[in-house]
């Protein structure tokens, strides 16, 4: 059993209201005169080296968003994890938000480092309110789409994040062809093909996977061509497929009695928004 | 952490985040330095131990040291395990002079170092060229916090210079703290974007800052570089002002049956902290000192303080309180005569504001260190969690295990770290090996593999598979399948009736280049992993 005393000075209504007003004014006061010098050199994301050559940049822009798209089961999470590896590491808090079946283990494979980490289950009410608030902390906001928030409530959220510099990456749903997100991301990731390795008939075990991706910026005038990762590869680390390991992959090809293992390339890019309230807006 | 070493002369080192924050001697002369990575420590050391942080032990083990320092009759004040201050006109007068008041509590805290637990002086490190920080004791006085700490940082010998204690350095005059901050880089404020600015303005050490006019550097920088300014010319204010005229805060909570297990105690401070907070936070003020106390069924009366960067929260309440019981219910009873070793009860616990000011815009600091990116983060996850209920914002941490879905447990934000995570290194016979699976199906879903001819595929129990796997069917969907690898059978805890299981795993790649765990028990085939 607990009793609970209690001793506190008692508060009236006015001492209050002029705590709050010597509050407002040292406020306005201050900040009417503070500016923040801006940094620069703080701007990007780190990644891995090989994501780095495969998406052809240093690093990803600080507010900007990133979609990674892909069928299912291409490795779009995956290539997810991959991206927030070198981010965590280096001491960048990601929050991840979306429904709870993310097997973890894997993510430590892929170089994340859990200790930066945090989950957060999918909101269906308040999830414009608590995906917000999670911008204004960390540094990398990892959203599983779809998300409950209607289409002003996204726009709203992607500018606060380009605001507080936050770094947005949207994973598609595989199921749905639309991707519903209002803008268009700054980068795109496709994932056109994923290959798995080690595997026989009734031997052996998934090793590695090599994928090819596609990535689209949309500033940058055309798109480049496909690289091919290896996601993880056969010895478990993270790199681009040599050119000998592509030569011989033809030759094995073409000896081969052409049964290909799971090569569907995707034939179209994400279509923009369909809000779930399209029809009352 | 300190208590259970056994020997200082082998080379560890204590990692939090993936940086280095302690090294032994060994360590250090071979180039480990505190805030490297990992990797870069274990090259250059070969044969390192590698430990983590563990901060509940921390406190444990320095509640030595600060008894020991309570015994100048001061009220003591803990900024975080390693670091403790104390306001020095009482002890100066009885022991005639600042530099006599270094040397007693050098003299005092090695003392505590030489004797169990700690033990250092049997590891031979009372050598004459020893470095001071082997010694493990720094002693500065100053002013106020801010000159004590970089007085205290300063007092350290290279290894060159012999063991002659210059006690000059220890002590920084009234008069002599203008000179003595002239001359220090500005780093020293910890404020990384006010001196990358301050650089730029080829302003390089605290003098040159404090030689700005006092209103530009205001309009400027605002009312944090306003206070670093301040912490230039040597003007800290050590104590905030009004702190007789302000009526206490103070909460506290009784237990009937007495208490001993610290869990339960830090749930029921959670809510004593919370309140608190709310009560400081209806009047406007802020406080930088928490005392807290409490009373054992023994009689006795525990008191400690603790001070902190920027305001306090409930969360950061509640931790430190967790470390601080933890550290009183698991010492060594300090008057005791009998044997026995039954825990403490705990009475009555309260929490005390102590050092209440007027809340101002910017954070009452009493160290003069701006909140840390931890602390930011930390604030917003609890309020998330505010929003969305304690168990949606989530911590991984990775326990031991042979599936994928047992090795990571998920913890509310702000909760104590698994005990389970030192298993996560064992080796398990058994377990899924790399690549693991990225998306678990939680439960497994209940799928059926048939053979070319149609029947189900099975796993005997000898391991033995009737055929190949042709078609799965997910959800309704039928895939072929392409290739699979297994079966790999799993048997665990078969010695015990109650939590035996069998399973076996087996991985299939389909048609349209999905590949799957899937899992046979009791006859039944589940999906347990996507690989994606």
């Amino acid at each position: 059993m607990v009793k609970s005393a209690v001793t506190t000075s008692s508060g009236t209504a006015t001492r209050r209201a002029r705590a709050a007003e010597l509050s407002r004014d040292h406020l306005a006061a201050t900040f009417s005169r503070q500016t923040t010098p801006v940094v620069a050199g703080e701007d990007l994301v780190p990644l891995l080296l090989p994501l780095q050559q495969a998406l052809g940049v240093d690093g990803l822009r600080r507010g900007s968003t990133v979609l990674l798209a892909g069928a299912e089961g291409f490795g779009a999470t995956s290539l997810a994890f991959a991206l927030l590896a070198k981010a965590t590491t280096d001491g960048m808090w990601c929050s991840i938000v979306g429904p709870p079946d993310l097997g973890l283990v894997a993510a430590v494979e892929l170089g994340v480092d859990l200790e930066r980490l945090v989950i957060v289950a999918a909101p269906r009410v308040r999830a414009a309110t608590a995906i917000g608030a999670l911008v204004e902390g960390c540094d990398v906001v990892l959203l599983r789409l779809p998300v409950a928030m209607t289409r002003t409530e996204m726009l709203r959220l992607g500018a606060r994040a380009r605001q507080r510099r936050v770094l947005v990456v949207l994973l598609a749903d595989p199921r749905s062809r639309a991707v519903a997100w209002p803008e268009a991301p700054d980068v795109t990731v496709q994932i056109r093909s994923s290959v798995f390795y080690g595997i026989e008939s009734g031997s052996g075990r998934i090793t590695g996977r090599r994928v090819e991706l596609e990535t689209i910026h949309r500033r940058a005038a055309g798109s480049r061509a496909p690289v091919a990762l290896w996601l993880p590869a056969l010895t478990g680390e993270l790199r681009l497929v040599d050119q000998e390991e592509m030569d011989q992959d033809e030759i094995d090809q073409r000896e081969s009695t052409g049964q290909a293992v799971g090569e569907v390339a995707l034939a179209r890019h994400p279509e923009p928004v369909q809000s779930r309230r399209a029809a009352s807006q | 952490m300190i208590a259970t070493l056994r020997r200082l002369d082998e080379p560890f080192v204590v990692l939090e985040s993936g940086r280095v924050v302690a090294c032994t001697a060994p360590a250090h002369r071979l180039g480990v330095r505190i805030g490297q990575r990992r990797k870069e420590a274990e090259s250059l050391c070969e044969g390192l131990v590698v430990l983590p942080r563990d901060p509940t032990d921390e406190v444990r083990t320095f509640e030595y040291v600060v008894r020991a320092l309570e015994a100048f009759g001061v009220e003591v004040a803990l900024r975080e395990p390693g670091w403790a201050g104390f306001a020095t006109r009482g002890p100066t007068r009885r022991l005639g002079g600042e530099v006599a008041l270094a040397d007693a509590v050098s003299a005092a805290v090695s003392a505590v170092l030489a004797a169990p637990p700690f033990s250092l002086a049997e590891a031979g490190l009372h050598r004459p060229d020893a470095l001071r920080e082997e010694m493990g004791c720094l002693v500065g006085i100053g002013d106020g916090p801010f000159v004590a700490m970089l007085v205290a940082q300063a007092d350290r010998i290279g290894p060159s210079a012999v063991r002659q204690r210059t006690e000059e350095q220890r002590v920084v005059e009234h008069g002599a703290t203008v000179a003595f901050l002239r001359a220090k880089p500005i780093e020293v404020l910890h404020r990384p974007k006010l001196t990358e600015v301050l650089r730029h303005l080829g302003i390089v050490t605290l003098g040159d800052f404090a030689a700005l006019p006092v209103d530009d550097v205001l309009a400027r920088f605002g009312s944090d570089g306003a206070h670093c300014h301040e912490l230039s010319r040597g003007e800290e204010v050590s104590r905030p002002l009004g702190r007789a005229a302000v009526a206490t805060y103070a909460k506290e909570v009784l237990f009937d049956p007495p208490a001993s297990v610290v869990d339960e105690l830090t749930f029921v401070a959670r809510t004593l902290a919370e309140e608190l907070m709310a009560a400081l936070a209806d009047d406007g003020r802020a406080c930088s000192l928490l005392l807290c106390e409490v009373a054992t069924s023994e009689g006795e009366r525990l008191v400690r303080r603790w001070s902190h960067d920027g305001p306090w929260s409930a969360p950061l309440i509640v931790e430190r309180l967790r470390w601080q019981l933890d550290a009183w219910l698991s010492s060594p009873r300090v008057v005791d005569e009998q044997e026995g070793d039954y825990p403490r009860g705990i009475e009555r616990l309260g929490l005390v504001a102590e050092e209440v000011a007027a809340a101002t815009g910017r954070e009452v600091t009493l160290w003069g260190r701006p909140p840390s990116d931890t602390e930011r983060v930390e604030r917003v996850l609890a309020r998330v969690q505010g929003l969305l209920g304690p168990d949606a914002v989530q911590r991984p941490f990775l326990v031991g295990g042979r599936d994928p879905r047992e090795r990571v447990r998920l913890v509310p934000f702000g909760e104590p770290p698994p005990p389970e995570r030192r298993f996560a290194d064992l080796p398990w016979p058994g377990r899924l090996p790399a690549p693991n699976p990225v998306l678990l199906v939680i439960p497994p879903v209940a799928v059926s593999l048939s053979t070319e001819e149609g029947t189900p595929f099975f796993v005997d129990g000898r391991g033995t598979t009737n055929g190949a796997p042709s078609v799965v069917v997910i959800n309704g969907r039928n895939s072929e399948v392409t290739a699979w690898a297994g079966p790999w059978p799993v048997d665990e805890q078969w010695w015990q009736q109650a939590s035996a299981r069998r399973r076996a795993r087996l991985q299939v790649v389909v048609a349209t280049g999905a590949a799957y765990l899937l899992a046979q028990e009791r006859g039944r085939w589940f999906l347990e992993g996507r690989y994606d």
